[in-house]
């Protein structure tokens, strides 16, 4: 066989097998090998303990003035929505697997409450690490993806050092007064221009199970709503009347509570 | 027959003539059926995303167009969807409610009909979850069009135009209340307003005045704070909310559709541009004017149950008359003339 037409041969490979095959394994569920590992993150929350959901979104605890919190505000909570960035798996030589460049939770929305499934190389995992929040200067319109989610959580630039940019987390809700009830607005994002964001990192290992071709993990990153407020630095909502976009004592306040706002465990399954 | 006996050109040429199969079999598709229009949106509004079992085609556009101005599809074929969606309105109706085919009073205010393709839910109370659905609902609705849709679907089958328009469009000789959804849809997805002063100005290549400017920091400010629900570029967030009209909602709004007694008074943000066309406002056309409103917003917000946490604190509202007078010099420059003109 000429070497030209072992060339033809293997275009004609290339381009009837190659597809083919990809079809195919398109159908899996799991494209993971046994040097891989499928995995998702699922996004839990909870005050003082109590679920403010269940894993799939039901039956979320909103308008409700059922959670106090250590400065003894009584409060009911009416929105939820947050960015993370940067989500990597980290190895024991200290490399970062990135999962995913952003993801977007909002507690009314129950698909946002787990990401897509991810693919990544078997290895000797010893954490996980994220950005809550946009860090530094990747904090700019534009810099995620453009749809009506991220685009709802634009940080004017008037609020921003003249840039616009995106808040980390508004979490909003009512607390209980002598007259009746009155907002709180915790919007944490960059005040001024500051990097307020999180770098946010947690031990987590993924066990030799998980390299089955069906199996998969689930990372589960649940958070305490009371964790922002309870300490070390008590948050009282009487104290922090109305927005706290232009109040860098707040945000501070928020980012010293806030550094641990995860606690990450991981389950395992298996696909149907 | 062994491979290494095909000279490698004729194995090649199958390839080929294989790709050319393929793409004369969609070019060939192409050129039968109806054309497909690739809508570009505004470069800093967020993506649109567009249902799989509707692609805009120039010939959909153009039926549901017609479609949208035509009486026909009314009881007395004297409503169409252009007598409470009037374009020099931005779409919508002076009237603080609709008056229907035969006289029949609405409850509530039409809304204007643009950059909806970015809406999640319709209505005021975000009862439909998609243009399509939602075109089913005002034909049979008694205090609008009051028509049913086997006689729609009749008179348009009898016409003399439209079921060669309708064959075009969709390639189906009998004509489908479905397809008559989808043209409206189409059409409603291209009705886009984006070419106001403030985008000039957002966009770096225009100035505010001096008043306008201070309407602007209010706006975007903590102490306004209308960005955090009139906010992105379409100057809503889409959601529901209760902005304290009432102490005790006459409408309620979001609950009816929830069942949930913690949604009542709410309703979806309307955009504002074009605010400046689409007197009179609120979902019970309550205000007659801008400065009705921004008065609601400074010193009228009722207290009520679910009252929105972002209106109800005290560094808010109560605002001078300076700021008022900016707020809606500001709002004056959402409006897009060129969009919101008679057709
Ligand atoms: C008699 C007046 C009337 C007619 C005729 C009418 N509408 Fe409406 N339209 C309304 C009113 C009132 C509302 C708001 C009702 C509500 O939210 O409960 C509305 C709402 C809408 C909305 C929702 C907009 C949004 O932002 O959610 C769309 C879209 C719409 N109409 C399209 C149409 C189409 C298409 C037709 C013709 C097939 C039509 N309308 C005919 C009065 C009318
Ligand atoms: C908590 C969310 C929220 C905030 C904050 C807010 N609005 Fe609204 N706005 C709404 C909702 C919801 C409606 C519709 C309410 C209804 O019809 O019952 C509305 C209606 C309006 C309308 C009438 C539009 C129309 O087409 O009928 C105008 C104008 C308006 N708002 C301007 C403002 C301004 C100016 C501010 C800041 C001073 C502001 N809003 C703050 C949620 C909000």
């Amino acid at each position: 066989m000429s070497r030209i037409s072992r060339i033809g041969a293997s275009i004609l490979w290339v381009i009837v097998f190659v597809p083919a095959s990809l079809l195919l394994s398109g159908c899996d569920t799991s494209d993971a090998t046994d040097d891989q590992v499928t995995l998702s993150l699922s996004f839990l929350h909870f005050v003082s303990g109590e679920a403010l959901h269940n894993s799939v979104g039901e039956g979320l605890a909103f308008n409700d003035f059922r959670f106090a919190n250590a400065a003894g505000n009584q409060y009911e909570i009416t929105h939820m929505e947050y960015i993370v960035t940067e989500v990597a798996l980290v190895t024991a030589q200290g490399e970062r697997v990135l999962l995913t460049d952003a993801h977007y939770v909002n507690l009314t929305q129950p698909e946002t409450l787990s990401s897509p499934l991810f693919t990544v190389p078997f290895d000797d995992y010893v954490g996980i690490s994220l950005t809550f929040g946009v860090a530094g200067e990747e904090n700019v319109f534009g810099s995620l993806p453009r749809t009506t989610s991220y685009e709802g959580m634009l940080w004017p630039a008037m609020m921003g050092g003249g840039t616009e940019r995106y808040h980390y987390m508004r979490l909003e809700g009512n607390f209980v007064v002598e007259e009746g009830t009155r907002g709180f607005l915790v919007h944490t994002g960059p005040t001024g221009g500051t990097d307020f964001s999180i770098p946010f990192t947690a031990p987590l290992e993924i066990d030799d199970s998980a390299r089955a071709p069906d199996a998969f993990v689930t990372i589960n990153l649940s958070m305490d709503v009371n964790t922002w407020f309870d300490g070390p630095e008590v948050y009282d909502f009487q104290t922090v009347e109305g927005g706290i976009m232009g109040n860098p004592q707040a945000q501070e306040r928020l980012h010293a509570n806030g550094s641990s706002m995860y606690i990450v465990d991981s389950s395992y399954g298996i696909f149907d | 027959m062994c491979f290494s006996r095909i000279p490698w050109f004729r194995g090649y040429l199958g390839v080929v003539l294989l790709l050319m199969l393929i793409i004369s079999g969609c070019d060939s598709a192409m050129k039968d059926g109806p054309t497909p229009v690739d809508l570009r949106t505004p470069d800093r509004f967020p993506l649109m995303t567009f249902p799989a079992d509707n692609p805009l085609t120039e010939e959909g556009i153009a039926l549901g167009e017609r479609l949208f101005f035509d009486p026909l599809l009314s009881i007395n074929g004297e409503v169409s969807c252009a007598s409470c969606h009037e374009p020099r309105h931005a779409f919508s109706d002076p009237r603080p409610v609709s008056i229907g085919a035969e006289g029949r009073r609405g409850r509530r205010n039409a809304m204007p009909i643009f950059n909806l393709g970015w809406a999640p839910s319709l209505f005021w109370d975000g009862r439909s979850p998609s243009l399509e659905e939602q075109a089913i609902h005002p034909v049979e609705n008694i205090t609008e069009m009051g028509e049913d849709w086997p006689r729609v679907l009749e008179k348009l089958q009898n016409h003399p135009t439209y079921p060669g328009l309708f064959e075009a469009a969709f390639e189906t000789e009998t004509i489908t209340r479905d397809q008559v959804t989808k043209a409206l849809a189409q059409f409603e997805r291209t009705l886009i307003s984006s070419n106001a002063r403030i985008d000039d100005f957002l966009n770096g290549e225009g100035n505010l005045t001096a008043v306008e400017q201070r309407g602007f920091d209010l706006f975007f400010s903590e102490r306004g704070d209308c960005f955090h629900c009139h906010g992105t570029r379409l100057f809503t967030d889409n959601l529901f909310h209760n902005n304290g009209l009432e102490a005790v909602p006459s409408d309620s709004g979001r609950a009816l559709i929830t069942g949930n007694p913690a949604h009542a008074g709410m309703f979806r943000t309307p955009s504002l541009r074009n605010v400046e066309f689409t007197a009179p406002y609120m979902h019970d056309g309550r205000f007659a004017t801008l400065e009705a409103v921004i008065e609601h917003y400074s010193t009228g917000v009722q207290a009520t149950n679910n009252l929105d946490p972002l209106l109800n604190h005290g560094q808010r509202g109560n605002f001078t008359a300076e700021e008022k007078e900016g707020l809606v010099a500001f709002l004056k420059t959402l409006s897009d003339p060129a969009f919101a003109q008679p057709r």
